[in-house]
């Protein structure tokens, strides 16, 4: 087990009508689990609190969010508790992290080449020479042509593609163990969407780290990850390997998913943001469930067989 | 020609121009403003003789307009005419002031700047902590704050309770001459002589006034500093260095690095309007520099006097202005040239 995440539960600080903070539950206990060599993919709608997990277990909320409880441990060690400092090291060295593209993500007043350089002298002692070496090394296995001009760029005079290969370049630069990449290829075309999405693909093979894509296109799910977390109203409602899932899906936000997309998800510009949270109500999909009863008044239990589990009550997981 | 060059002779450009509407304004206020010419000219009570010789003499029997068309060649050859207080040439005591004022307001920008700086950051990186509240707090309470009623509070404090000040009897001590004009600033005219009473008297002199302006302008520059690296602290590319796992010294120098246009911009604005401040306080402390002689001769509406401050305070906004433009220019080609 890479990371396991256990119950994570993150509140949204929002403001009342005194201007008094109110906490609401955003992430409802979240569990998901990533093995070594696998690829996981994170999807739900739009506002789901995938984004929101993954900051979490990096230490990165914003002031507007706070960490509840929960557990997210990572070869062992539990993220949630860990001191800024420890994280500092573990960030960009041992978890890599891939964001949204576009310009906005780079430090525009430093040039790509020296950025991986810094990227590597944070987390080592090395050798400015061999630093920027390795820098040009990882441009050009990232397939930005002539790695030796662009590292002199500033960001903005590259294009959204290249900036992303750049990114990723930095999320691999100290050889993490785990790489997480919050929607990779939102904002770009539809072309270097793919190309991006197969360089991503081949990397993490390629090196048999562990790799978590957050997206909200199954069909990125189904051609490049190996294992499925489905989100739902800050929980993860199903998980299991992508055949199994796609081909018997148990919770039925699954199904209705897997049958409608893409609308559903919000991909063709519609975006559905699921009602708010009421814990105590029991099954939180049960108001836009097609098959719901009294009995989804109460929170349903993890039903699962295996590798393969749903929170629903109805749900009939056949062992694999 | 090279377009950094004509941008910034564009600049100049802009700069006369700006100089012409004020010499406009000006007369135009005085004209309307100040009363009858002649009899502001002619001192505390002219016999009806000497105005009409006053009036013969300057052309104030012409038509405003081409009242100020004289005025304005006169101006734009350097005569700025003769203050009727002193009956000396306004240019001469203008540039015989202007280093103390200039003394006054670098000391009190560079001071600012040190002190604005690091609490604006240190406010940013603890946001809605008590400490950047009290920051936050402190800072409206030094904006809110008349600079004369502040340099009168720091007097009181300083000289009539604890003794440890001067008192406010302008650039040096009475009791000593001022050392030979080099460079026009006391301190390091006496420090260049190596004379080093009047260089320890000219420096405490100098540490209440500057103090009061570094104070003002440093209150304001601080909520700026804030926002700017707040604004910088938001930014995707900042939550993806903390993803990198940057260093907290790391993030700061990327977070300043962003801020840092911002942050300029903010102090050159606000460089170019600390005159008017900075004309208070040399009043309070008898400093003698172009402010207090603007601010004298406005309570004693002397015509040229005032028209000669109020084109030194428009050439010291155009020239802060001006040397911003240039720093942003060199800055900017920096990137450019990848």
């Amino acid at each position: 087990m890479l990371l396991d995440v256990q119950g994570l539960r993150v509140d949204r600080i929002a403001t009342g009508p005194q201007g008094e903070p109110v906490p609401e539950p955003a992430l409802a206990g979240v569990n998901f689990c990533i093995v070594k060599g696998r690829i996981l993919g994170l999807v739900g709608e739009h506002g789901a609190g995938k984004s929101l997990a993954a900051s979490a277990i990096l230490g990165l909320l914003r002031p507007s969010a706070r960490l509840v409880g929960g557990r997210a441990l990572f070869e062992g060690q539990d993220l949630l508790r860990m001191s800024e400092a420890d994280l500092t090291r573990v960030r960009g060295a041992r978890i890599g992290f891939v964001v949204q593209s576009g310009h906005a993500t780079l430090d525009p007043n430093s040039r790509v080449g020296a950025q991986l350089v810094r990227a590597q002298s944070i987390h080592r002692p090395i050798v400015k020479a061999e630093a920027a070496w390795r820098a040009e090394t990882i441009m050009s296995s990232m397939g930005i042509p002539e790695p030796r001009l662009r590292a002199q760029a500033w960001p903005h005079e590259l294009t959204p593609g290249i900036v992303q290969r750049v990114v990723l370049g930095l999320a691999l630069i100290n050889e993490p163990q785990l790489l997480i990449a919050d929607e990779p290829t939102a904002g770009l075309d539809i072309t270097t969407q793919v190309q991006i999405l197969d360089l991503l693909h081949l990397e993490l093979r390629r090196r048999r780290i562990g790799g978590i894509i957050i997206t909200r296109d199954l069909g990125v799910v189904a051609q490049y990850c190996d294992d499925i977390a489905v989100m739902y109203a800050g929980q993860v409602v199903e998980q299991g390997p992508v055949m199994q899932v796609f081909a018997r899906p148990a919770h039925p936000f699954t199904r209705s998913m897997i049958s409608d997309a893409p609308e559903r998800l919000g991909i063709a510009g519609r975006q559905i943001v699921p009602p708010r949270m009421e814990p105590e109500q029991g099954c939180s999909y049960r108001p836009r469930c097609a098959d719901a009863t009294e009995r989804c008044l109460v929170a349903p239990p993890l039903v699962g067989a295996g590798v393969h589990a749903a929170r629903c009550h109805f749900a009939r997981i056949a062992a694999a | 020609m090279e377009r950094p060059v004509r941008a910034l002779l564009r600049r100049i450009g802009v700069g006369l121009f700006l100089a012409l509407v004020v010499v406009f304004t000006s007369f135009l206020l005085v004209k309307l403003g100040a009363g009858p010419t002649d009899l502001l000219l002619g001192g505390p009570s002219p016999g009806v003789e000497e105005r009409a010789q006053l009036v013969q003499d300057y052309g104030l029997d012409r038509p405003a307009f081409v009242q100020l068309v004289r005025y304005a060649i006169r101006v734009l050859g350097g005569e700025l005419g003769r203050s009727w207080l002193t009956g000396e040439s306004v240019l001469s005591e203008l540039l015989h002031r202007l280093p103390a004022t200039l003394e006054l307001m670098l000391y009190a920008i560079l001071l600012g700047t040190l002190m604005a700086v690091p609490t604006g950051m240190a406010a940013a990186f603890a946001r809605d902590t008590a400490e950047d509240r009290t920051v936050r707090g402190t800072s409206v309470l030094g904006e809110a704050m008349p600079p004369f009623f502040l340099a009168l509070l720091l007097l009181l404090v300083f000289f009539r309770w604890l003794d440890i000040a001067p008192a406010p009897s302008g650039r040096i001590s009475i009791v000593l001459s001022p050392p030979p004009t080099i460079t026009g600033s006391y301190f390091i005219d006496a420090f260049l002589m190596q004379d080093s009473i009047a260089a320890r008297s000219a420096l405490a002199q100098l540490v209440l006034p500057v103090f009061t302006l570094a104070l003002m302008l440093g209150a304001s520059l601080t909520l700026l500093v804030r926002g700017a690296m707040l604004a910088q602290m938001d930014a995707p590319h900042f939550v993806y260095a903390r993803a990198q796992g940057m260093s907290r010294e790391m993030l700061t120098i990327i977070a300043l690095r962003g801020a840092l246009p911002a942050i300029g911009g903010g102090l050159a604005a606000q460089s170019a309007a600390l005159l008017s401040m900075t004309a208070l306080v040399e009043y309070v402390f008898a400093w003698g520099g172009i402010g207090q002689y603007g601010l004298e001769a406005m309570a004693k509406a002397d015509f040229a006097a005032v028209q000669g401050f109020i084109l030194a305070s428009a050439a010291i906004a155009a020239t802060v202005h001006l040397l911003h433009a240039v720093i942003r220019r060199l800055a900017r080609i920096r990137i450019r040239r990848a």
